[in-house]
Formats: C-alpha cells, sequence, structure tokens
C-alpha cells in the first residue's frame, strides 16, 4: 500500500572520502584529493515504497545505505527520515533516533554476535530503547520469530548463529531489524550471499514485513532481478550519481540511460531458447579516484559523442516520474 | 562426437575430525569436444569437488573413488608427475577469485613463462612472448600488458588474465570454477563472452560449474544438476529448461528471477541440505520434495533413463 | 614469553597430541592446587621451624631432606606452593585488570589516544621481564604486595597488546556496526559485543601468564628481592641452596628447582591445551 507521505528525503547527499597523500605533496595541492563515493544524490521514499538502488560495485551504493542513517557520517546533504532531520540531531538523540531506522547487512554470518544467543540479539534492540518490560520483550521476540519462520519460536530463541543455516541467520537479522517498530529499512545487498533456493524465501519475507509493517524501504542491490522482483521504483546508480530513476515496469519497459540499458542487457536469463542481442560496453568501472570529466560514463558509452565532455549529469524528468541524467537519449 | 574426458561412478569423501563428509557420490558424465558442461548446483553441493577432482587438486584428507577418463588413463590413479604432465598442458582450471590466484610479485609474462616451461624447456624467449600475446589476445587483453603485474590490472581484466593462462598451451578441457561470481554483471558478459568464443574457435571442452542457471542458460549445451553431492539430472540444455524432470530441478528454476517475465511468482524450496556427514537412507532430496513418496524414504533412487534423459529420482522408475 | 616457547618444543616432539598435553597439565595444576590448599595437612613438619639436624640428606622422616637451618625442605616444598600461587594470582589479576579495560577502551577508541598508549605499553614490552621487574622491586621493596606489583607492571603491556589488537579487528565486524545500528551506547558494546569476543585469547594469555609470573617471582626471591625469609618461597630457597651445592648438599636445589619446573610446565600445557579448545581455527593445519 503506498500512498503518498514520504518517510524518507534525501537532499544532495554527498560522501567523499578524503585520500592519503604524502604531507609534503600536501602543500602544493590547493584542494585536498578526495573520492567522490556519493556525489549529489537525491531521492525520495514513501511509505509503503521500496526503492530499488541497482549499481556494480564501486558504484558508491552501500556508501548511499551506510550515510542516510549515519552510521559513517555524511559530507554533505540533507536526511529527513519520519519528519525528524537526521543530519541535524546530535549523538544522543541520532542514538534514540535509531530505533526509526534500521540496516539489514549482506553477510547474515558477520552481522550477528557469535556469542550472543539469537534470542537476545533481536532483544537486544528493545533493551536498548527500553520498550517494554523483561517478559513483555521476550514475548515480542517469539512473536516476531514466527512471523519471520523461526519454528519452533522457543527453540530457537537460545540457539546461537553458528547453529543456523544462511537462511535462518538472516530471517534473525531481519527480526532484529524489525522489532522496534521502524519506519525505515536499508537492506544492502541482503540476499546477496544467500543460494538461489533460500533468496527467495528471503526477499518474500522482506516484501511481507514491509507491507506488515508499511515500511519505507531502500534495497541496496547489484542485481536488477531482484530489484525487479522486491521494489515499487529503482534507480540506477554509477560512480557516485544517479543516472536514472523510474517506476519499476517503467524503465524495464523503457530504459533510457545508456548504463541502465547495458546492466539491463547484462542480466543472464534463465532461457536458453533466448538468444538476444547484446551490447557489451568496453571495460570496467573506472576509478572513483580519477573520473571522467562530464558524464561519467562516457568512457564505456556506445553511443558516446564529443558534447558527452561537457554535460554535468543532472538527472531530468523525460517523462512523468522518469528521471535519466542522458541528454541524447528520450 | 568424440568423447574428450568421461567421469564414471565418481565417489569422494572427506575425512574430518568429526566425521566422514560424502561431498560427493556416484558421479557420472562426459563432455565431448568442443562442448560446454555445467555443473550447477547450490553451495555445498559437491560440484567445485567434483571441477577440482578433474584435475587431482583435492586436499590431502579427500579419498576419490572412481574413474575419470582422459585419453584412454584414469586421472585419479595417475602419480603426482604424470599429473602435473597434464596439468595445464591438457587439462586447466579458472578459479573464482581472480584477485588471489595470480602471484603479485610476478609480472603477467613470467606467469605465462613459468607455466610454458614447466612443460617444455626448450623454449625460447621469443616463442613464449609469442604463445602469451596470443592467449592474451583471445582472452580479450592486449599483449601490450606482458610486463605488467597483477595489481595493475581490474578484477575483470585479471580472471581474463587467469583465462589466457588456462588456455595458453592449448589444452583440451577447461574447467571454470565459478569464473565470474565474485565479477560484476556487465563484467561478467564481457568473460562468459570470451568463454563463448573459445569453444568455438579452440576446439575446446569447457567444464563450466556454476550457482547460475542464468549462466547455464547462455552458454552451456549439457547440464549437470547436482544436490547434495549427488547429479539428480543430467541432460542438454533446451530440454532441461524446457520440461525438468527432477523436482529439485524445477524448483530450482522457478526460484530463479528473470526479468523479461512480467510479474513472475518467485517459489522457493523450504528446509535446507541434510548433513553431508550422516546422509539419511533414501533420497537425499526427499526431506524438501513436495513430491514425496514412500520408497523415497526406503532406497536411494538409481539413475533412470528418461527418453534419453538421466534423471536419479523415484517418479520415473 | 618463554613458557610457550617451553611448549611448542615439547610439542614438536610429542606430535599433533595437545589433548595429551592439556591432561598432563591439568594433572600437575590440580596436584599443586591441592598441595597449596592442604599443605598444613599435608607437610610433616611446620616450614619455619627447625625440625630436625640440619643439612641431613633425604631420608625417611625427612623425604627430600633438610637444609643448613634444620628445616624440612618437603614442608618447605608444599609451602611454598602457596607463595607462588597467591604471588602469581595477585600479579595477574592486577596485569588483567589494568591491561584488559585499557586495550578494550583504547582499541575501541583508536586515534590518537591509541598510538600514544601502545606506544608507552610498547617501551614496557621491550624491557626485559625480569629486569624491570627487578627494578621496581628494588625500588618497593621486599613483600607480597610489592612483588606482585612489580611482576604485574611487567604483564600489563602483554593484556593491552593482545586485547588492543584483537579489538581492533572486531570494532570492524559487521556485528558491531550492526550494535551502532541499533543504537547501542559504545559501553554496551564493548562489554556485549566487543568484550566476548577478545575474551576466550584473554583466558589463554591469563593461563599463559601465570606460568611466567611464577617463573619470575622465583627470580626474585632467587636474587634476594622477594619474599622475607623465611617465609618459605621456592626462588629462596633455590638461592639459598646453591650456596651448599659445591658440599654436594644437592637435595637443597633438586626439590624446589623440580617444583619450579613441574608448576611452570603444568601451566603452559594447560593453556596450549586451553588455546586449542578455545580458538581451534588457529593453527589447526600446518
Amino acid at each position: 500500500m503506498v500512498n503518498d507521505s514520504n518517510v524518507v528525503v534525501v537532499k544532495n547527499l554527498k560522501k567523499y572520502f578524503l585520500l592519503k597523500i604524502p604531507w609534503l605533496e600536501s602543500f602544493s595541492l590547493k584542494e585536498k584529493p578526495s573520492v567522490k563515493a556519493v556525489d549529489g544524490l537525491s531521492f525520495s521514499i514513501k511509505k509503503g515504497e521500496a526503492l530499488g538502488l541497482v549499481g556494480e560495485s564501486g558504484s558508491g551504493k552501500t556508501t548511499v545505505g551506510r550515510s542516510i542513517i549515519r552510521l559513517i557520517e555524511p559530507t554533505n546533504g540533507e536526511i529527513v527520515i519520519n519528519d525528524e532531520d537526521i543530519m541535524s540531531l546530535k549523538k544522543e538523540k541520532l542514538r534514540k533516533a535509531r530505533r526509526n531506522f534500521q540496516i539489514i547487512f549482506q553477510d547474515p554470518i558477520a552481522s550477528l554476535n557469535p556469542y550472543m544467543s539469537i534470542g537476545k540479539s533481536v532483544m537486544h534492540p528493545l533493551e536498548i530503547h527500553d520498550i517494554g518490560n523483561r517478559k513483555q520483550r521476550k514475548e515480542m521476540v517469539l512473536e516476531l520469530f514466527e512471523k519471520v519462520n523461526l519454528i519452533p519460536a522457543e527453540g530457537f530463541f537460545n540457539r546461537y548463529p553458528k547453529q543456523l543455516s544462511g537462511g535462518q541467520r538472516q530471517r534473525v537479522v531481519i527480526a532484529r531489524a524489525i522489532i522496534t517498530n521502524p519506519k525505515f529499512i536499508v537492506s544492502d545487498e541482503a540476499t546477496a550471499m544467500l543460494d538461489v533456493s533460500v533468496r527467495s524465501q528471503v526477499l518474500k519475507l522482506m516484501i511481507k514485513i514491509k507491507e506488515e509493517y508499511n515500511l519505507a524501504f531502500l534495497f541496496i542491490t547489484h542485481d536488477l532481478a531482484s530489484a525487479k522482483y522486491i521494489c515499487e521504483k529503482i534507480a540506477v546508480m554509477y560512480l557516485g550519481k544517479i543516472v536514472e530513476i523510474a517506476d519499476k515496469t517503467e524503465l524495464f519497459d523503457h530504459p533510457l540511460h545508456p548504463y541502465t540499458r547495458i546492466l539491463m542487457g547484462a542480466i543472464p536469463i534463465p532461457d536458453p531458447t533466448l538468444k538476444r542481442e547484446k551490447i557489451i560496453p568496453a571495460g570496467e568501472i573506472p576509478s572513483p579516484t580519477n573520473m571522467p570529466s562530464g558524464c561519467r560514463f562516457r568512457t564505456r558509452c556506445p553511443y558516446a559523442k564529443k558534447e558527452c565532455g561537457d554535460i554535468d549529469m543532472s538527472l531530468m524528468e523525460i517523462e512523468k516520474g522518469h528521471l535519466s541524467a542522458c541528454p541524447f537519449i528520450r | 562426437m568424440d568423447t574428450n574426458i568421461e567421469i564414471k561412478n565418481l565417489s569422494i569423501e572427506y575425512r574430518m575430525r568429526n566425521g566422514t563428509v560424502h561431498a560427493v557420490r556416484d558421479a557420472d558424465f562426459s563432455v565431448d569436444k568442443k562442448e560446454t558442461l555445467s555443473i550447477v548446483g547450490e553451495s555445498g553441493c559437491g560440484k567445485s569437488t567434483t571441477g577440482h577432482a578433474i584435475l587431482k587438486l583435492l586436499p590431502s584428507n579427500a579419498r576419490a573413488t572412481g574413474s575419470i577418463i582422459y585419453n584412454g588413463k584414469n586421472i585419479l590413479t595417475m602419480s603426482n608427475n604424470e599429473i602435473r604432465q597434464i596439468r595445464g598442458k591438457h587439462i586447466s582450471i579458472v578459479f573464482q577469485d581472480p584477485m588471489t590466484s595470480l602471484d603479485p610479485i610476478m609480472r603477467v609474462k613470467d606467469h605465462f613463462f613459468e607455466l610454458i616451461k614447466a612443460h617444455d624447456s626448450k623454449v625460447n624467449e621469443q616463442e613464449m612472448i609469442e604463445i602469451a600475446s596470443c592467449a592474451l589476445e583471445a582472452s580479450g587483453v592486449s599483449a601490450k600488458r606482458l610486463n605488467n603485474y597483477p595489481f595493475e590490472f581490474s578484477g575483470g581484466m585479471r580472471q581474463r588474465v587467469m583465462i589466457a593462462l588456462a588456455i595458453a598451451l592449448q589444452p583440451s578441457v577447461i574447467v571454470a570454477d565459478e569464473p565470474t561470481t565474485s565479477l560484476d554483471v556487465v563484467v561478467q558478459e564481457q568473460i562468459m563472452e570470451v568463454l563463448k568464443n573459445l569453444k568455438r574457435t579452440k576446439d575446446m571442452s569447457i567444464i563450466l560449474i556454476t550457482h547460475d542457471l542464468g549462466i547455464v542458460a547462455e552458454v552451456a549445451d549439457k547440464v549437470a544438476v547436482m544436490y547434495a553431492g549427488e547429479i539428480v539430472e543430467y541432460a542438454d540444455i533446451y530440454n532441461l529448461y524446457k520440461n525438468p524432470l527432477h523436482p529439485y530441478t524445477q524448483l530450482l528454476l522457478k526460484s530463479v528471477p528473470n526479468i523479461k517475465i512480467g510479474d513472475m511468482e518467485l517459489h522457493n524450496i523450504p528446509g535446507s541440505l541434510p548433513d553431508l556427514k550422516n546422509i539419511p537412507q533414501g533420497c537425499r532430496f526427499r526431506d524438501r520434495c513436495p513430491m514425496v513418496k514412500d520408497i523415497c524414504k526406503k532406497e536411494t533412487p538409481p539413475i533412470i533413463d528418461k527418453d534419453g534423459r538421466k534423471v536419479r529420482c523415484w517418479l520415473y522408475g | 614469553m618463554i613458557s610457550s616457547k617451553i611448549v611448542k618444543n615439547i610439542k614438536q616432539l610429542m606430535g599433533d597430541s595437545s589433548g595429551v598435553l592439556f591432561i598432563i597439565g591439568l594433572f600437575l595444576l590440580i596436584a599443586f592446587i591441592i598441595m597449596a590448599i592442604f599443605a598444613p595437612y599435608l607437610a610433616p613438619y611446620s616450614p619455619i621451624k627447625p625440625s630436625g639436624a640440619s643439612l641431613l640428606p633425604p631420608q625417611s622422616g625427612h623425604i627430600m631432606g633438610t637444609d643448613n637451618l634444620g628445616y624440612d625442605v618437603f614442608s618447605r616444598v608444599i609451602f611454598g606452593s602457596r607463595m607462588a600461587f597467591s604471588i602469581a594470582a595477585i600479579a595477574t589479576s592486577i596485569a588483567a585488570a589494568i591491561g584488559i579495560p585499557l586495550g578494550l577502551i583504547v582499541g575501541y577508541i583508536g586515534g590518537r589516544l591509541d598510538s600514544f598508549v601502545t606506544m608507552v605499553m610498547d617501551s614496557v614490552y621491550t624491557f626485559p621481564g625480569l629486569i624491570l621487574a627487578i627494578a621496581i622491586a628494588a625500588m618497593l621493596g621486599q613483600g607480597m604486595i610489592n612483588i606482585s606489583l612489580s611482576i604485574a607492571v611487567v604483564y600489563i603491556p602483554t593484556y593491552y597488546r593482545v586485547i588492543r589488537s584483537q579489538v581492533a579487528t572486531i570494532k570492524s565486524e559487521l556485528y558491531v556496526e550492526g550494535a551502532r545500528a541499533i543504537g547501542a551506547k559504545p559501553p554496551v558494546i564493548l562489554s556485549k559485543y566487543v568484550l566476548p569476543n577478545v575474551l576466550p585469547s584473554t583466558i589463554v594469555v591469563l593461563s599463559m601468564n601465570i606460568a611466567d609470573a611464577i617463573m619470575t617471582e622465583a627470580g626474585l626471591s632467587f636474587l634476594g628481592l622477594g619474599i622475607a625469609p623465611p617465609t618459605p618461597d621456592w626462588g629462596y630457597d633455590l638461592s639459598k641452596g646453591q650456596q651448599f651445592i659445591l658440599q654436594n648438599d644437592w637435595w637443597l636445589v633438586v626439590f624446589p628447582g623440580l617444583a619450579i619446573i613441574l608448576i611452570v610446565l603444568g601451566f603452559s600445557m594447560f593453556s596450549e591445551g586451553l588455546n586449542e579448545y578455545l580458538n581451534p581455527n588457529i593453527g589447526e593445519k600446518r
């Protein structure tokens, strides 16, 4: 159920990492060199809506996920989550606000404390934010375990992460993320390390909780197919910039930006009878320390021309709700 | 067609401190010249173990029985010296992680020199550079980069170098063990294109080990689907995707998202892999199988021939 | 550390049978602990009163002989275990109580504080342990607490280094980042997420350190910087005994020396076995 109230509004988010350079050289440089991992991102997510953020490794998508919940400090930008200006929050206020937004990491093995039983792991956010008393907390955890299909819940409560399979662990992580009733969840490649047969279980579970809790969801992934399955809207990212953003069906039916088209063409289709015409670009994603001028994709773009060195990659609304950073393809 | 390599009744066990892991049981398959066979399965199904066995690259606690026949000889009974003659020259392997498979302090050309010299000490440097350049160009790397060190290459380029090394001596079989898993989709596409071209131009057999049914559909001719150490279905690619026989294959195909299908319903396979240390009697998939019958719990299904295809399931026996 | 070197050599001799080592170590430790606890019942004579003629060789009634003052060597060896244990325990507790929290906090905060404290700790660490302990003991004077303190100073850097390096890796683990994401305060993160993950290696360091502390204590007493006589102490007895070694009165040296060797070996084997049990992925395959 998508309605019109925005839960998350991000404007012009920037995260630059400073590069280490020899100190002698630092005197001769006016501006300190930096990696522009995220360079002016704007988007919003409505209640009950999932936005997919798709890109290759090195595109900066993971940095976006961590910056908007201030797990790493953004360099610049505006972040509003649930009508709260996240950027202006001081330490203690931010800590308390964290119950409203959560993150699910890629690696379910590494994201759980090996020395804490999974019941305690999931209960911990409740203790931190002082929700309920001891008995209520345990009941909430058990109830949630059932919801994420860790059954029998009582039996799972005292188990340790290493006793669970990858899919079960990721469900524990999901349970921990939603136990405080957050309004917004970031999923950072949450299904990338899972096997196909398990991945779809976890994807389904995410859709279920998104709908049940009416969550705003930021689904960060390299896999367009998973994004298509779970998201209403998809943003394609390349070298720190969003190059195209549109509703899912619109994006898949009429991809505009050359990079989106290439990304789509590159996904292997499980159907041997389908022989596709392919555009395979040359080369790989350039290093963000040495970015091309103008359009950052032009070094690999099959349609690149001279003018591409001068454009500024701002998003233009080509059709209603469909924005692209390529001025030449409409 | 001529068979290049034939695997018969291959079983592999790992002895661990706390028991024996039956990683592969009774695997049978063969690869013809100019053919790509894909071994597909989820993590822990034994696909990589099978692939490594073909080059006798198993760890010391593994015990392999059965036979792997190449050129009339059984690789499993070969001495270390014999197998070293085969590796790299007749059968070569491309590993998953291009970041750690190249020696960081050796130039690209040194990697080639070492490989070539190991098989023929009489080749001079000029010839070796020629062989290396040829292989690099075939894999999409400029021969000018022979003098570069591995760190000067990106992940995709390193994997191309790995492929070039694998094909340098014109082997007849290449084992590619998840060659693109750690790479991005666009780069994956590039690498797959290289592999497809090799098959066309160089008369090679490729054994592609992967978990990605999408990739399989694009490059393979034949598929062996593995589950919990067994090949549960063995068929040519068109039949397998059009009409999968084994329940596991059916479910697996339904759980892969396909961007070409509008609103696809994703299926999943409930439960998880059985413990390979003590495998229950009967079919290994029975606890997760929607079509389980009584006999599945009692007896291990044999390989059943169904319209020229092979499937390990009681539904057809 | 000396004790770990000893164990490595033994292990090479015995092959990969750390289980056996662990059992032998445990057995030795239990024997010594029983000895310390029940010393008044086990010792035939008082350790600080003459119980016969001086310098009697081992015989029935005095199975380890007597020393120059007529004290029973066997009784002194038994009571000596009390001193060894108490000083080792106090010293390692002080060292752990300072080194572990310091390593945790500094490792977690990192940055300049980290570089500074690590520099200080490293400079202490580079001193040869015994010499540093001698210097401090000479300053503080005799007595159990003073000796314990001077030994503790030597071992604080050991704890600090082990903990800090582990914390430095663990703090970048995803579950620690996850704890921050759910809004946990730094003290909670340290106690619930970081500490349990460094504790297993700490326990191993602890039991190894006890062995080393016993040796250092014996060394200090040997040099006359330890416990005031006539309190029974192996190191002191050893140094006194060596005056008589030229008269062939071997038992004065052999028995206290043997006690030191056995207890150190016991702790070392025990901690090595513990290490394999608690951190099984380290050094499993060679």
